[in-house]
């Protein structure tokens, strides 16, 4: 079946929402699957990315409306992780629209059967992934299981809170997000290909010779990979990913 | 997961998800998964329940998959019948609103029908049977707002033999009740003094809170933080010159009443700019002032006249009339409206007095011929909107629509009065964050579903005008209700809650706090030695630590990931 939809639905909103739109005979497509959680805010981008790997072709999150949370600030962290992960998805080419975040009040059965309707057809005209697409989206997760971006998003609530300005946050999030992508990039080269030097991976991926080492100085640090021989230059020091040589 | 025995149990619901699916197709299907299988008409009937019993001794399951309707509405049906099996976990597929009922295609809902099935049954295999988790209740409860509400709930709590704390944060109680001249249609002061006069309002007496063995009135005093959960709630309360108490209760009552709309955002009634332009909570004032001084007497503020017009305005602040105003209907103005009118009229047989409605809503008993006494006294009412108050030279001018002439009229006043309706009062926000009360569209406290409170005990209620425009009765109705789910908590004692709370793999943890900083209840304790701990009282099980730790550490039971994970692979790689 084409296209195949999750719908994350939390508890206390969405999933009755979506009970209400059986109640009420509003019909929808079969595509649709519902994996209820208690909050919107517990799906991890981790778990959407899972569920594209596994097969899904889109993929939507469904929450209490804006202040509305049962636990307060549950559906906002999930709206933010969402929008980062779409920015994502359509800067490397995935289709943006394969993701989306909807507010779903129990009584909204028939937004519900809609919102659902027309997500299927949204996905249905992007058509299934690609190829390489499921490359990248497994750099994505590690990416979105990587330290270091899950600091910055849990860093949210914090920063705003304290006044921070929300669009320079949001900017600083897709800046690592991209940087994150790219050192993972790296080590999923290593991981394929085994040990290589920087220039070999900066040719194959198409990065800057200084940008793909820094990857490796990262990744270094991380001990993720470890550092092999090395060449005539700085460029041309191989690493492999730990414990695999 | 090894050892364990599934059930698998499809209901067709009288006939209702037969219309939807195939259920012996689904049958026949669930007959190739792991477990044993068998069908019922209607499980949640008495009969079907007895069936599944039934099955489930026979079977020995320890896990079960109950297909048929939603778990939010029926699973609690399921929890009680199957109480007495210690260790069975049940799962439910969820194919009737979500499937049967939800698709034209009964050949693909037929389809979809299996894969929640196998959705539910992996799950189902992954979960671990939870501990639950016991919380004592303290047996003492604080009231905050000493209005009508909270001194009725604060009343009945203490005479079941709890001890209550009665904050209030003026020096009196009594809240808005008390400041009314006073109260329709009995004509009644607002407050009960202990007269016992027989047409006096139902509301609670002051001196019997005073001279109650277990209350506390603490006056002067308000609310400055809480910390705790459900049962065991450390309020910090800031008493004047006193000093700050920390109070250690069980229960919570929330009676913050309202405050009223204030009238200087219409600027076109002329709040601001006349003397004469007063609200009805001033109107009460005057009467106070003047019966202080000896009796009834209605004098206006710019010459201490009695004026021989006065005119009242409705729906001001209410009913989306004006753009400044809240969408929804005060439901006391009209009543109140009425009553000072009357009096008026009473007092001063030849004044003039009209009110200025668009609708007038008086739906009680008693309350309609209320408003026909009114209209039999010679109170003049004028439907349509009063577009503007205005001064011209020392003549006060009101310019309104008379909707049943179509047109806009004016007419020379002396008084006007504006009817405000009732908004959330300025600390509903900070009480909704300490104690985590949700609050709705406008701005009030949630009014809990019923139906949420046996799933849902957070042992904090409200009540009052604290969750929306009240009258009295209503108030204090609302207090005693509140009262009773108190009560009820502690009389028992303790609550049982499901052990759905996260569990942290320390070695994982790299103590960056990202989870004492997001937990919305204050779940996770930062320890001195700058440890993350997990405090499970106060957990609500929303999982948002689990999503956010950037190391991974964290994991709410019943939604790991590796369960959510089983659940995406059963529904996409098949």
């Amino acid at each position: 079946m084409f296209p195949k939809i999750i719908t994350f639905c939390c508890n206390w909103c969405a999933y009755p929402g979506a009970d209400f739109a059986g109640i009420s005979h509003f019909k929808y497509p079969v595509n649709a699957r519902i994996i209820r959680v208690m909050c919107s805010g517990r799906v991890d981008p981790g778990l959407v990315l899972e569920a594209f790997i596994s097969g899904a072709d889109g993929v939507m999150v469904m929450g209490c409306h804006p202040g509305e949370c049962h636990y307060e600030h549950g559906n906002y962290e999930a709206e933010r992780r969402i929008k980062l992960l779409r920015y994502l998805f359509d800067k490397y080419e995935l289709g943006g629209k394969r993701l989306r975040v909807e507010w779903i009040a129990a009584s909204e059965g028939r937004k519900f059967a809609e919102v659902t309707a027309d997500f299927v057809e949204t996905v249905r005209k992007i058509g299934a992934f690609q190829e390489k697409a499921r490359e990248i989206l497994e750099v994505m997760k590690d990416t979105f299981y990587g330290e270091r971006l899950r600091l910055a998003l849990g860093a949210a609530s914090r920063a705003l809170d304290s006044g921070a300005d929300g669009e320079k946050y949001e900017e600083t999030l897709k800046k690592i997000a991209e940087e994150e992508m790219k050192k993972y990039r790296v080590l999923q080269t290593l991981r394929k290909e085994g040990e290589l030097c920087v220039r070999v991976v900066a040719e194959k991926l198409g990065l800057s010779l200084r940008e793909t080492f820094d990857c490796f100085l990262d990744l270094k640090h991380e001990g993720l990979i470890e550092e092999g021989d090395i060449g005539e230059d700085r460029y041309m020091i191989y690493g492999f990913v730990r414990g695999e040589r | 997961m090894g050892g364990d025995k599934l059930a698998i149990l499809i209901c067709h619901c009288n006939g209702e998800i037969d219309n939807g699916i195939d259920v012996s197709e689904l049958s026949e299907f669930a007959n190739s998964l792991s477990g044993v299988v068998k069908e019922h008409e209607y499980l949640c009937g008495r009969a079907g329940l007895e069936f599944a019993r039934a099955f489930l001794k026979e079977s020995e399951a320890n896990k079960v998959v109950l297909a048929g309707c939603s778990p939010r509405t029926h699973r609690g049906i399921f929890l009680r019948a199957l109480s007495d099996f210690k260790g069975l976990i049940i799962e439910h597929a969820n194919i009737r609103e979500q499937c049967a009922w939800a698709h034209e295609d009964r050949r693909r809902a037929t389809e979809k029908a299996k894969v929640l099935l196998r959705m539910a049954v992996h799950r189902v295999l992954e979960l671990e049977l939870l501990e639950k988790i016991k919380l004592d209740i303290t047996p003492s409860a604080i009231v905050i707002g000493g209005g009508v509400a909270g001194m009725q709930a604060a009343y009945d709590i203490a005479s079941r033999g709890f001890k209550v704390f009665l904050v209030e944060r003026s020096k009196e109680l009594g809240g808005r009740v008390a400041r009314l001249s006073s109260t329709f249609p009995t004509i009644s002061c607002g407050i009960c003094c202990m007269h016992n006069c027989p047409n006096c309002e139902l509301t609670p007496k002051i001196e019997e809170i005073y001279a109650a063995e277990n209350i506390e009135v603490l006056t002067s005093a308000e609310v400055v933080s809480a910390k705790g959960h459900l049962g065991d709630y450390k309020v910090k309360v800031r008493m004047g010159e006193e000093g700050e108490r920390e109070l250690n209760v069980g229960t919570v009552i929330i009676a913050t009443g309202s405050k009223t709309f204030d009238p200087k955002r219409i600027p076109e009634y002329g709040y601001d700019a006349f003397e004469d332009v007063i609200t009805a909570e001033e109107i009460e004032e005057i009467y106070l002032n003047e019966r202080l001084k000896g009796g009834d007497k209605l004098v206006r503020p710019s010459d201490s006249k009695i004026p021989k017009r006065v005119n009242f305005i409705q729906c001001v602040g209410s009913r989306g009339l004006k753009p400044a105003s809240n969408p929804y209907c005060s439901i006391t103005c009209c009543l109140y409206a009425m009553g000072h009118a009357r009096k008026i009229k009473e007092l001063y047989p030849d004044a003039e007095v009209c009110i200025h409605y668009v609708d007038l809503r008086s739906p009680y008993r008693g309350f309609e011929e209320y408003y026909n006494a009114a209209m039999d006294s010679g109170v003049k009412f004028v439907r349509g909107l009063v577009e503007r108050v205005e001064k011209r030279g020392e003549r006060l001018v009101i310019v309104y629509e008379n909707a049943e002439l179509r047109k806009m009229e004016e007419m020379e006043t002396e008084l006007v009065v504006l009817s405000v309706g009732q908004e959330p009062s300025e600390n509903t926000a900070k009480l909704s964050e300490m104690f985590h009360v949700g609050r709705d569209i406008d701005g009030f406290f949630m009014e809990l579903n019923p139906r949420f409170l046996v799933e849902e005990v957070t042992g904090v209620y409200v009540a009052g005008s604290a969750i929306g425009p009240r009258n009295i009765r209503y108030a204090v109705a609302d207090g005693k209700a509140a009262a009773e789910n108190a009560i009820r908590l502690m009389e028992q004692g303790f609550f049982e809650k499901e052990g759905m709370v996260p569990e942290m793999d320390e070695e994982k943890c790299i103590k960056c706090a990202t989870c004492f900083e997001i937990c919305p209840f204050g779940a996770i304790e930062l320890t001195k030695e700058r440890e993350m701990k997990v405090v499970e009282e106060a957990c609500w099980s929303c999982g948002i630590c689990a999503a956010e730790c950037p190391a991974r550490a964290l994991n709410l039971k019943q939604y790991k990931d590796e369960q959510i994970f089983t659940e995406l692979n059963a529904c996409l790689s098949f």
